[in-house]
């Protein structure tokens, strides 16, 4: 919820942005200190996400009855779970849930979401009625508890988590596009492209597309932020992932029960997400800013 | 105006509509039978199918829907199946720990991150700015359900000066009341500051960059008159969007901190019933909530013009 | 044994509620704003409903025996005593009750025959949807035979129906209150229990009152207030401060640190329940009773004892725990955990490992605990366990469509045997969720329900039992103990089931 907020708020920004093309993203990525700073922060959540068996000390599902709720110490850095199952083994593995379904979930969304979106402002008149229309209901929906519903719809699995967030994040997607669609689609190069008869999908796919990425892609980076949130959300109720499974989610809802006797087991996975989250947030902002003409 | 007004109200029918059949099917698929559930282990094949009958949950799914939508005309929100009581007052009840706990944390929100905002605009690039949009993207960052947590660990458990949840009515006991609120408030507000600061943020820096600012700079006006008179004013626009847009994300992230705190409002309200299959008590909660939503964006768009006599609606 | 502990510091009680009382208030700071004669109860759940004939969740029990009164009472050690009502029994098939004179419900109505006939004909009527109405199926007809009295005829014997009246399906409602409230009297009950309601606000506090007109005369303390507090860490934060005095579940890992604690009383007895899962006999491959008896043999109890339920409680084997000391059987440990042999039950029966089955629990994280170490320990024994995680309101919908391999199917249990194993095993039982067939098994139980002497029915559930572990179409894990915590200052009595009997209990 709170990386929605920032959602809104960039939205309005976001939809002002000027089309700019994937060179100018790369010289942002690197110009800028923050992106810089939140790419590398969520560079080092991927690497452990991408390592994550070689990188963790111990298997993040091996029990150990002797060792059960241990404070970090020397041999378990951040502590053992109520089961004796290492904290810091079980974080890094749990990188690896946020990231793809952050990742996954964004993909989804911004894929459906922009192709209605394009569609809506294309041809507008009927079509742009109906799909907004459908936009505007999903959005009426406090959207954790639409994702939550979905989730519990679908029962808890990954995948259904995946799609839980991406329907809720279609409608900002579709917004975005469409905004953007209605500029570009009166510029000289468009018109001029179908008076030389190009078909459609050309004029969509191959001249508005990637006039309209720029602002979809710093959305994308913004709700990747809020999907990690979500997800973690999902799992904190028991509609994430399935057991054994780490995710920074489902430890945060194990730790509630021993938050008196073992308060690191909520403290670091919590850490972790916010980390994660700061660091997709500063690479938003970094991105966006730098293609905010206002700046 | 009042022509406009209509237009508007009768444009949010078919929202609300859609929004009552998608909860009225979303519910239903979620799989476990509210009757099998709520008669419990005991119970035999009988009292089941008595008891499906009795909730009207043997009829075709058009039909519920139509009676349901039919008695929701007639200001009829039915009866929970959890428990038997009326609906609509059992929402009514949750909307007044909801609404306390909202105005607590946009209160919070706005005494915090407007001045904050204002600052960082004004001393744009100053060691105060970048202090306090960092720790604005750190509030927007933070899980609130974590953030709960970790209030809970602070100030109920290891310095227990807080209750850790539960709620008192404020016509009970004020203070209590108050006492109650703290924690709850300061999570769901953290997350509201760092977003009305942020945004405060950026519409300072625009208008401080228009014409009018500059000239009255030019002219030798105090900057103090100038940032509070002039460009605060003319800010306050996008600041009224953005705490109408919050109002309208309150009704979410009630729902997180509301569980966490068990604090009895309309999003502990609706997440007990999703998981209680409660059809009645979802779908009335789902349009009053989807209701209160577009009701606030139109409040939202109207202040425009109280607030701005050049803004026409159209 | 907690009880002990109590009294052994009755005398010390004054001078530590003084005390008590002191540290509560600094604690507490301004939420504790409760007249002294008010007892504050920290609940997981809001209750469902107040009416007795419709209850079918567990959270009900803590409050039920304060709103109602049941026409005859079970004590601490499961005997019958006398309630609203004595009874006689000339027969197995004839109990001749008479009513206590005088009595009265919350509303000034009548408690007489008539009333308690009208109680059961609503509770057996289809139209009700009572669950009460499978447990009341034997009776054959309830007949007044004058104002303050009636029999209760039944159609064949019924050893448990004295112990079945002690709980819910006994608790007596105001025929005029359902009358006149009609759907509203799930939320407004009106009974003839200790304390009558006077205000509910869902998910914020029930609050009860004392009833003047109680049979046992007016409860010592005035005024009973009830709050759900779901977290069970936070719940235990309250009592500490002071906030509520008594709480219905300790989570199993605060028992040692909440010992230590001067100004609280932790009690715990032996509980009437079962933590279990449920085979599904009707399909590959738990229809094989050697993989049945393979993946048991490949459960550590004790290991599951410690991890989940830190210590408390004790290792089950079958569906009778320790409380129903005239029946169960310490000794009985029928298949040992054994990963070897295990495994060669899975040989003899033709699998070749590993064998995949899925673990279905609701997703408490107690729960999914138990799956996390069912599926470590199975997994090493020849299985491939895959956990699927479920909400708990659709847990008796998997379980009643057999949508499982292997299922968790705790039960809160009863205080006759019957009610913890006859709805279980018989062949038609409404809780057969395994789908077990067992002629000799269902045979032993109708007899054991029926059976006059305690010894004769003892030694047939021992039988049943025996021949219920041979099968394995259940996994036994453990009994677990009652786990509650009071304020020091608070004299009250712990029943095996858990229920809170707050007629009983006083304040300084």
């Amino acid at each position: 919820m709170t990386a929605e907020a920032s959602t809104a708020a960039s939205a309005a920004a976001s939809a002002a942005l000027a089309p700019r093309g994937m060179a100018g993203f790369l010289r942002a990525l690197t110009g800028d200190p923050r992106a810089a700073l939140g790419l590398g922060m969520v560079g080092v959540v991927a690497v452990f996400a991408l390592g994550a068996p070689v990188l963790s000390p111990f298997a993040p599902d091996q029990p150990d009855f002797v060792n059960i709720l241990a404070a970090p110490s020397a041999g378990h850095w951040l502590g053992t779970d109520e089961l004796g199952r290492d904290v810091l083994s079980r974080i890094i593995h749990g990188a690896r849930t946020s990231l793809a379904v952050g990742a996954l979930s964004v993909v989804v969304a911004a894929f459906a979401g922009t192709v209605a979106g394009l569609v809506a402002g294309y041809f507008g008149k009927l079509a742009d009625a109906l799909i907004m229309r459908v936009m505007d209901i999903v959005f009426a929906f406090p959207s954790i508890l639409l994702a939550l519903a979905i989730a519990a719809v679908l029962g808890p699995s990954l995948t259904n988590a995946v799609l839980a967030i991406s329907v809720v994040n279609l409608p900002v997607f579709a917004r975005i596009a469409r905004a953007q669609t209605l500029i570009v689609r009166q510029l000289e190069f468009v018109e001029a492209k179908r008076a030389l008869g190009f078909g459609i999908a050309n004029i969509l796919g191959r001249t508005i597309l990637p006039n309209i990425l720029a602002p979809i892609i710093v959305q994308g980076s913004l709700l990747f932020a809020s999907a990690i949130i979500t997800e973690s959300y999902l799992s904190f109720l028991g509609l994430g992932a399935q057991p054994p499974t780490a995710t920074w989610g489902n430890m945060l809802r194990n730790a509630i029960g021993f938050m008196e006797l073992a308060p690191w087991l909520a403290v670091f996975p919590g850490a972790a997400i916010f980390l994660t989250v700061l660091g997709c947030n500063l690479l938003g902002d970094g991105l966006r800013d730098r293609f905010d003409p206002r700046d | 105006m009042g022509r406009y007004l209509a237009t508007r109200i009768a444009s949010l029918v078919p929202i609300l509509f859609g929004t009552s059949v998608i909860a009225f099917l979303l519910i239903r698929l979620v799989p476990g039978d509210p009757a099998i559930a709520l008669l419990g282990m005991e119970a035999d094949a009988t009292a089941i199918a008595t008891l499906r009958t009795q909730l009207a949950l043997d009829q075709p799914l058009i039909v519920q829907y139509a009676s349901w939508l039919g008695l929701i005309l007639t200001g009829d929100f039915g009866r929970s199946i959890q428990g038997g009581r009326q609906v609509l007052p059992l929402l009514l009840n949750a909307l007044g720990p909801t609404a306390l706990l909202s105005v607590a944390a946009l209160v919070i929100s706005l005494s915090i991150a407007i001045p904050a905002g204002i600052v960082a605009a004004t001393r744009r690039n100053s060691g105060a700015d970048y202090g306090a949009s960092f720790l604005a993207l750190c509030g927007l960052s933070m899980p609130s359900f974590w953030l709960g947590v970790l209030l809970i660990l602070a100030f109920a458990i290891h310095v227990p000066i807080f209750p850790a949840s539960g709620y008192v009515s404020p016509l009970i006991d004020p203070v209590a009341h108050l006492h109650h609120l703290v924690l709850p408030a300061l999570t769901l507000g953290a997350a509201l500051a760092a977003a009305t600061m942020r945004m405060t943020r950026a519409t300072m820096l625009e208008v401080l960059r228009a014409d009018y600012v500059r000239t009255a700079r030019a002219k030798g006006l105090p900057r103090r008159t100038v940032i509070w008179g002039h460009a605060l004013r003319n800010a306050r626009i996008p600041i009224v969007t953005l705490i109408g847009i919050q109002f309208g994300q309150l009704l979410g992230g009630v729902v997180i901190t509301e569980t966490v705190f068990s604090w009895p409002g309309i999003g502990k309200l609706t997440v007990d019933a999703i998981f209680a299959r409660d059809y009645p008590v979802v779908q009335g909660a789902v349009l009053l909530t989807a209701i209160l939503f577009v009701l606030i964006n139109l409040a939202t768009d109207l202040l425009y013009t109280a607030l701005d006599p050049r803004v026409r609606l159209s | 044994m907690s009880l002990s502990i109590t009294r052994r510091h009755a005398a010390r009680l004054i001078a530590a509620t003084t005390l008590g009382a002191t540290t509560l208030g600094v604690a507490s700071g301004p939420s504790f704003s409760q007249e002294a004669r008010t007892l504050t109860v920290g609940l997981a759940s809001d209750p469902v409903t107040l009416d007795p004939a419709l209850m079918a969740s567990f959270f009900e029990i803590f409050v039920q025996y304060n709103l109602h009164e049941p026409l005859v009472h079970v004590t601490p050690d499961l005997r019958i005593e006398p309630g609203l009502a004595s009874v006689q029994t000339p027969d197995p098939l004839t109990y001749l009750f008479t009513l206590k004179p005088n009595l009265t419900f919350h509303d000034a109505t009548r408690l007489d025959a008539a009333a308690v006939k009208a109680n059961f004909d609503r509770m057996l009527d289809p139209a009700t949807a009572s669950p009460r109405r499978s447990e009341l199926s034997p009776i054959d007809q309830v007949e007044v035979t004058g104002p303050l009295t009636f029999t209760i005829k039944l159609k064949m014997a019924y050893a448990p129906l004295l112990q079945v009246l002690s709980n819910r399906a006994g608790m007596m409602v105001s025929p005029t209150a359902i009358r006149t409230l009609g759907p509203d009297f799930a939320t407004k009950a009106v009974g003839a229990g200790p304390y009558k309601l006077v205000s509910w606000t869902k998910n914020s506090e029930l609050v009860l009152e004392r009833f003047d007109g109680y049979w046992r005369g007016p409860a010592p303390i005035p005024k009973i207030v009830f709050r759900p507090i779901a977290d069970e860490t936070v719940r235990l934060t309250n009592l500490r401060s002071g906030t509520v005095q008594l709480v219905d579940t300790v989570p199993a890992q605060a028992v040692g640190p909440l010992g230590r604690e001067a100004g609280l009383v932790l009690k715990q007895a032996s509980g009437l329940g079962f933590n279990a899962f449920s085979f599904n006999t009707t399909k590959a491959p738990f229809d094989d009773v050697r993989v049945r008896q393979a993946f048991t043999m490949a459960i550590d109890k004790q290991a599951i004892l410690r991890a989940v339920f830190f210590g408390t409680g004790s290792v089950a084997n079958g569906a009778i725990p320790p409380s129903m000391g005239w029946v169960h059987d310490a000794a009985f440990a029928p298949l040992k955990t054994n990963a070897d042999a295990a495994r060669k039950l899975l040989a003899d029966a033709g699998k070749t490992a590993p064998v995949a089955v899925s673990i279905t629990v609701t997703n408490s994280p107690a729960q999914v605990r138990t799956a996390e170490v069912l599926q470590a320990q199975a997994n090493q024994a020849g299985f491939k366990v895959d956990i699927k995680q479920i909400d708990a309101t659709s847990l008796i919908t998997v379980l009643r469509q057999k949508d499982f391999d292997l299922c968790m199917s705790p039960w809160s249990g009863r205080t006759d045997p019957d009610g913890n194993i006859y709805n279980y095993f018989t062949k038609a039982g409404p809780n057969n969720f395994m789908g077990y067939q067992s002629d000799k098994v269902t045979d032993l139980l109708e007899k054991a329900r029926s059976a006059p002497a305690q010894a004769e029915r003892a030694r047939l559930y021992r039988e049943a039992e025996a021949q219920i572990a041979a099968d394995a179409p259940m996994l036994f894990l453990t009994f677990p103990a009652t786990l509650q915590a009071s304020a020091r200052a608070l004299d009250w009595m712990q029943y095996p089931d858990g229920a809170f009997r707050l007629q009983f209990a006083r304040l300084p």
